[in-house]
């Protein structure tokens, strides 16, 4: 719990404040244009920017980015603040010199105006928009483009956008209303929406619906009815969905918002890359892993389907397992290397196994069965290809097994044993052939 | 083989040795980017022909820049038991004349330059020494201290000048603490800009929580005409493995990255020869010198956008994001990359270090300033005699370097200014010209140290034009993520074309003043709190050209096209009637024979007659 000094007040505030957190719960206005407190700091438009002392040194910061710490001494509204808040204004108005939020601020700030040419621009590139739909939404449908002065918002490579939600968030935190929804995107979205369904699903925020409205919400009671009870747009309350865990499906666990390649290995997006590991059900068979030795170097180029690594077990035995997706192998985690039981101590998180920058992500992903996420308060989900493929894969390793070795697996289909103890060498190859391909 | 005791250091340092004083005569070309520029490569496949076909027994080798780059290609020549001879200026057609004087025994001295000295041997010719030159007399090499003189794809001859010694110091006889209290005793601060001491930076990121970490080395060099770094990456490439190495070591990462931009291929192939052969010999990989300590380095290719450079936008970029920065804090030593406490320097900071650790803090501290230590390397270009790469001792004064190394302003012109810092950097008038150079004293000017550009201007130069072009750049390159620097750039080249253009207002510097300011202190990253420096210094240094610009609408050093006009002093015309002929526009009129006049609507200034005018009738003010 750091205790600032803010304008003079001594203030305490929470682990983790940002400075303007701070400034607010000591009543001082901070004007602000890119920060939303459900999205993280982007820090663009510096117009929050405020005068930090620290350790002798004065600094100027934006104080939506910066973490308030012990000790710090925070002018507000210093001279130097006031003047250099008044030409970020200016310097926005005359992008956007009909937007009423800008000329409000203008008016707050006492920014001047006419001294250089108009450029007439609508958006001012604040990044809210791209922030919800990244962070909140989870759809990536918005991003940048350009850079400096021919920076702008657009869909990825300017396309029509296919992951496109039509919700409506991003109009809804634009503030200068340089969003439209273009009823072109409805269409679309109506035309090859053929199970239509309805954006709160999309949303993740009702288990199931489908739109019988032609996607103009307008005219459909439900919005009304969200929007009345949320007080907000939808998408800011939608986030309780994305704390992920993972979930219990006949006997193995399952991470949600992973895609999972039939040879057992789980595929995550990160930005621009996948991160790979080996599913729970993989774990289970493997029992414990003595060594992951790596078949490709990092740096190398993987085809899919192409041996990556073999694992060495108990009694000797081995197992290897093939690439879900072509691409690069950008990283490959040392920690497994060094301690392979993480692999099963924590097979989602730090017993992952490597990064690729993929050729072709997306078409590779679509391929792939992927679990999306449960609302907490609503437990049926409208598909789930990975729990069916599970169900299929645990009656394939009953039949395999069934009067081999004694009795390996519980009634639920889980081994007993550690497998590759109990088989002999031709039923563990049959095993992993069975189940990684390989 | 692997090292792991100091007698295969020492045996690779003799082999070296050797390899750099063989029993038979060794000829180096310089064939960096900027020797190969110049025709490098041709005079190497002319040396190569000519021993092939005289069956002669030379040792060719191909060597880094060694600095002196108005002279380039260079060619040096030793014999067994002589001193190294410097060829300057070389092409193919002197490169065999060289060649054919050796065969009959005799050095051609009246080709070279100078002579270097190896080991304590007497030239018998008469030439001067190398440090007897103007341009080497007053520079002192630490960085660069093996470039243009080793073969950097030869580990051997890295090793020769006390090459991985100081790995084997840092790693057999100091803690990590130790190594980092050494760099700190040494006074070693940042050459990549911003002078941040590299002690603070290593100590804050082996104090960062997290098993995992990372060294990065910012190779980027985004400064257009800076290539300081690109010469020691391609002229000696293990000094900066060895620094990373023991910055490693002292940190506690395990893995580097080396940031280089595509636009460098021969720098990228150096780098990549030196880590596979350092990896082979055990001074990169696992348990190095036997030692429990891991580390390796891997090379990512930026693509050359100014803005990576900014060592938040680096890391986005080598994660594969889209390089733009991020607010500090947290400091790249807290949340680097992938969000691990990682450690950024930038080459010649890397490249310094061995030195440091190898020959002691006390050595080091003893050179520079106060409050800078050490050398700074700078590439020396513009309105200058000598061009080249200079590395000086920290505290030189900028006469010496403009004059003494540089030799003076070109064609006996008047020295007006020079601009240091790179695009964001400023430009520093004649009355600073006694200054001590270093971190302190050049910001104190309102200029910056930057990566080390460093541009002589003439009084032929406009230092409205000045500013104009340099922000013109920095508009090219922001990043556009933040409104100071993205609008405020943009708005300020907008009031500098419109003054250049013979429009500009009175309330212009007002609010060029207020533009620049504001980005300046409120911009996200370095880009924009550099940017405005370009203006603010020449506002300062050089207000009358503005002045003369706006209210008199006058040109002073006659550049700015829409406000110079061309005349014809008849009193030295010839009436040869060339420019009437030459005129793209017909806006010379006249007669053969009678006095010509300028027809003012039409002339576009192209500068074509003034070029072509032999008595030097056309004037242009
Ligand atoms: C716009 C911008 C461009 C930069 N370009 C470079 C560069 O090309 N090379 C470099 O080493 N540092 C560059 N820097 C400085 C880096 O951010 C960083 O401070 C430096 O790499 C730290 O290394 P040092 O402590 O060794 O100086 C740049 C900074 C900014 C703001
Ligand atoms: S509100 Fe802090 S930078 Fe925009």
């Amino acid at each position: 719990m750091p205790t600032l000094s803010i304008d003079g007040k001594r203030t305490t505030v929470p682990d983790g404040a940002t400075v303007l957190e701070a400034a607010r719960s000591a009543g001082r206005e901070i004007p602000t244009l890119c920060y939303h407190p459900e999205l993280r700091p982007y820090g663009a438009c510096r117009l929050c920017t405020v005068e930090v002392t620290q350790e002798g040194r004065t600094r100027l910061q934006a104080s939506c980015a910066m973490p308030a710490e012990e000790g710090m001494a925070v002018a507000t509204a210093s001279e130097r603040v006031l003047a250099g808040r008044r030409v970020i204004v200016e310097l926005l108005l005359s992008r956007s010199p009909d937007a009423p939020r800008l000329r409000e601020l203008a008016a707050r700030v006492g920014a001047r105006h006419g001294r250089v040419r108009p450029k007439n621009e609508k958006c001012i590139l604040c990044g809210l928009c791209v922030g919800v739909c990244a962070e909140i939404l989870g759809a990536r449908a918005i991003g940048f483009a350009g850079r400096g002065v021919t920076r702008r918002v657009t869909t990825p490579f300017d396309g029509p956008g296919q992951e496109c939600l039509a919700c409506g968030a991003c109009a809804s935190v634009c503030p200068t209303g340089a969003i439209a929804m273009e009823r072109r995107t409805l269409e679309r979205i109506k035309a090859e929406g053929s199970p239509r369904y309805c954006r709160y699903m999309r949303m993740r925020m009702v288990p199931y619906a489908i739109c019988s409205n032609a996607f103009e919400c307008y005219r459909c009671e439900v919005d009304q009815r969200m929007v009345d009870s949320f007080g907000t747009h939808p998408a800011f309350v939608a986030r309780p969905a994305r704390r992920l865990e993972p979930i219990e499906v006949h006997g193995y666990l399952v991470m949600p918002e992973r895609h999972y390649h039939p040879a057992h290995v789980w595929v995550e997006r990160i930005d621009g890359h996948v991160r790979l590991g080996v599913d729970d059900f993989a774990q289970r068979l493997l029992g414990g892993v003595v060594e992951v030795r790596p078949l490709k170097e990092r740096g190398a180029d993987v085809q899919a389907g192409e041996i990556l690594w073999e694992l060495l077990l108990a009694k000797g035995r081995t197992a290897r397992l093939r690439a879900p997706l072509a691409g690069q192998l950008v990283r490959i985690n040392d920690g497994v290397l060094r301690d392979p039981t993480l692999l099963g101590k924590a097979p989602f998180s730090r017993g992952w196994m490597c990064l690729v920058r993929p050729a072709q992500a997306d078409a590779e992903l679509a391929a792939l069965r992927y679990r999306a996420a449960a609302v907490p308060y609503f437990r049926v989900l409208d598909a789930d290809p990975v729990g069916d493929w599970l169900g299929e894969e645990v009656e394939k390793l009953q039949r395999l097994l069934a009067g081999r070795t004694g009795e390996v697996l519980t009634d639920g289909g889980v081994p007993r044993r550690n497998l590759p103890e109990v088989l002999s060498e031709d039923d563990w190859r049959q095993v992993t052939k069975t189940f990684f391909g390989a | 083989m692997r090292i792991t005791e100091y007698e295969h250091l020492e045996g690779l340092a003799r082999a070296g040795l050797q390899s750099l004083r063989p029993e038979r005569t060794r000829i180096a070309v310089g064939t960096a980017s900027c020797g190969a520029a110049t025709g490098g490569r041709e005079v190497l496949q002319a040396v190569r022909q000519d021993i092939e076909e005289l069956g002669l027994d030379i040792d060719l080798r191909e060597t880094g820049c060694i600095g002196f780059c108005q002279v380039e290609p260079v060619l040096e020549v030793r014999r067994p038991g002589e001193p190294r001879v410097l060829f300057h200026n070389v092409d193919a057609r002197k490169a065999r004349q060289i060649i054919h004087t050796l065969v009959t025994g005799r050095m051609p001295v009246e080709y070279a330059l100078c002579w270097i000295p190896l080991d304590g041997e007497r030239p018998t010719w008469q030439l001067p020494r190398y440090d007897q030159l103007p341009f080497y007399a007053k520079q002192q090499k630490i960085v660069l201290r093996n470039c243009g003189l080793i073969d950097p794809e030869s580990l051997a001859e890295y090793a020769a000048g006390g090459g991985y010694r100081a790995l084997w110091r840092a790693l057999t006889e100091m803690s990590p603490d130790e190594v980092i209290a050494e760099v700190e005793r040494a006074g070693l601060r940042g050459r990549g800009g911003a002078g941040f001491p590299t002690a603070r930076k290593w100590r804050l990121c082996r104090l960062a929580a997290g098993e995992e970490k990372f060294v990065v080395c910012n190779a980027d060099e985004g400064d257009p005409g800076a290539y300081m770094d690109r010469a020691v990456l391609e002229g000696d490439p293990h000094s900066v493995l060895e620094g990373m190495a023991i910055g490693a070591y002292a940190i506690g990462a395990s893995e580097g990255y080396i940031y280089v931009r595509d636009e460098y291929p021969l720098a990228i192939l150096k780098l990549e020869r030196a880590i596979a052969d350092a990896g082979a010999a055990g001074l990169l990989g696992r348990s190095i010198f036997g030692r429990p300590f891991n580390f390796n380095v891997y090379l990512a290719r930026g693509g050359g956008a100014f803005v990576c450079g900014e060592e938040t936008s680096l890391l986005q970029s080598i994660e594969g994001k889209m390089g733009e920065p991020n607010q500090r804090p947290p400091f790249p030593a807290q949340k680097g990359l992938w969000d691990k406490p990682t450690n950024v320097n930038n080459v010649e900071t890397w490249a310094n270090v061995p030195e440091v650790v190898g020959r002691g803090s006390t050595w080091f501290a003893g050179i520079g300033t106060g409050g800078s230590k050490g050398t700074k390397v700078f590439s020396l270009v513009g309105k200058i005699q000598n061009t080249g790469l200079v590395e000086v001792p920290m505290g030189i004064t900028l006469r010496e370097i403009v004059f003494d190394i540089g030799g003076g302003v070109l064609g006996g012109k008047k020295f007006k200014a020079v601009q240091t810092g790179g695009p964001s950097g400023g430009c520093i008038p004649e009355k600073f010209l006694d200054l001590p150079v270093d971190f302190d004293e050049l910001s104190r000017t309102g200029s910056i140290m930057g990566s080390g550009g460093m541009i002589v201007m003439d009084e032929g130069t406009c230092m409205v034009d000045v500013a104009r072009y340099f922000l013109d750049f920095l508009k090219e390159e922001s990043c556009g993520k933040c409104v100071p620097c993205r609008e405020g750039i943009d708005r300020m080249l907008e009031i500098l074309a419109r003054i250049c253009n013979g429009e500009g207002r009175t309330e212009d510097l007002v609010l060029l003043e207020e533009f620049a300011t504001t980005t300046k202190d409120f911009s996200l990253c370095g880009l924009g709190g550099t940017a405005p420096n370009p203006v603010l210094t020449t506002l300062q240094y050089f207000r009358d050209e503005y002045e003369a610009h706006i209210r008199e609408r006058r040109c002073p050093a006659a550049v700015c096209r829409a406000l110079v006009k061309y005349s014809i002093q008849y009193e030295r015309c010839n009436d040869c009637g060339a420019c009437l002929k030459l005129c793209p526009t017909g806006a010379i009129v006249g007669y053969d024979k009678r006095p010509h006049y300028f027809h003012a609507d039409k002339c576009i200034k192209c500068g074509a007659c003034l070029e072509l005018c032999k008595p030097g009738a056309i004037t242009v003010a």
